[in-house]
């Protein structure tokens, strides 16, 4: 069978779309029970039972009703937070450490992560009984793979799509955590350990998606997954 | 209930991101820069964030090129003219995403900026949550 337009169909076996396994959703004080990176990120680790890291896709709040996005600043160097995971918590890092931090997180399963097919419980949240909607669309992924970066340089992955598809990936900043995207050198506020963390940034075009990464020597994975337009 | 994740595509036990409508706006980065200066381009798009969570992508018309910006603190795809420095902000309101790309220029000489339309795309999801 062909598959003429899919975007128009919401739902088709053809394409993988993200699993979510996990679902968390609550608040916490930063300045309690928080560690500190490089004196100025404020850490809250939230214990996972997957055995191995997730793409953590971050929702937070400091008023428990207006939500910003993980990982994009919202004020410049003072307010923003990131989520990343590693093999036994996903972490939350704040600029904040006064008041109240709400979060929603939802951690989709990484495929390529290694060859090993484990068997996990999903943390889920009983309150949400709608998980497929035939009516809404879905983010369908056209293909899903693994590669190594190290030092400094760029790196094309080929899609072959002729446009520019959705894109995203998933690195180890910082070996055995896995973390958004970020970049931005003096400016990347996410970048507090200038030894052994790496940046890296993804430019999408219609043939390919290019690397650009800057860090330490040792080999780094990036996860990532391009999604039809 | 224990599952294999790896082998399965659809599974109704799973939960899903629901896909919204895309929101499309552009931005456009023209003028010069004073030496020292620092020029600011925004704009504001009118999206219903009541429960969801956005993709901000922004594609640069001169160069094709498009990046995902809403998980990042680097504008990506903007062209530089010089050795000015380009930082990003993106705010979020009840109904509204709004991408603010401050450029300056740390020359001694004022600078013409690099011409560029940038096309941004906002692509909510329903959270199952």
């Amino acid at each position: 069978m062909s598959f003429l337009d899919p975007q128009n169909a919401a739902l088709a076996t053809a394409y993988l779309v993200d699993k979510v396994v996990g679902i968390y959703r609550d608040s916490y004080a930063p300045g309690v029970g928080t560690s500190v990176l490089g004196g100025y990120l404020y850490q809250k680790a939230i214990p996972h039972p997957f055995g191995r890291p997730v793409f953590a896709e971050l929702s937070w709040s400091k008023d428990g009703s207006s939500y910003f996005d993980g990982g994009s600043n919202v004020s410049a160097a003072t307010s923003g937070a990131i989520a990343y995971s590693d093999s036994s918590n996903i972490y939350i890092t704040t600029l904040e450490n006064t008041g109240t931090i709400y979060y929603k997180l939802v951690c989709s399963w990484i495929d390529d992560y290694d060859t090993t097919e484990p068997s996990i419980t999903p943390v889920l949240n009983t309150a949400s009984g709608l998980y497929f909607d035939s009516r809404k669309n879905y983010p369908k992924i056209d293909r899903h793979g693994v590669t190594t970066i190290s030092g400094t340089g760029t790196k094309a992955i080929t899609h072959g799509l002729g446009y520019a598809p959705g894109f995203k990936g998933y690195f180890e900043s910082i070996s055995g955590q896995v973390w958004p995207l970020i970049a931005g050198g003096t400016s990347d506020v996410w970048l507090y350990d200038f030894v052994n963390q790496m940046e890296c940034y993804a430019l999408i075009g219609t043939t390919d998606v290019t690397l650009n990464f800057t860090g330490p020597a040792s080999s780094r994975r990036v996860w990532y997954r391009t999604y039809l337009a | 209930m224990s599952i294999k994740p790896d082998r399965i595509q659809f599974f109704s036990q799973l939960p899903n991101y629901i896909q919204l409508d895309t929101v499309r706006d552009t931005m456009v980065i023209s003028g010069s820069v004073g030496a020292g200066a620092t020029s600011t381009f925004s704009k504001t798009l009118t999206v219903d964030r009541n429960n969801t969570k956005s993709d901000v992508y922004a594609t640069n018309g001169n160069t094709g090129l498009k990046a995902l910006i809403s998980s990042c603190n680097f504008p990506a795809v903007y062209q530089f003219a010089s050795v000015e420095r380009a930082v990003q902000v993106i705010s979020y309101g009840t109904n509204s995403v709004t991408v603010a790309w401050s450029i300056t220029n740390n020359t001694g000489a004022p600078i013409a900026l690099t011409a560029q339309t940038i096309t941004l795309d906002v692509i909510p999801y329903r959270l199952p949550i």
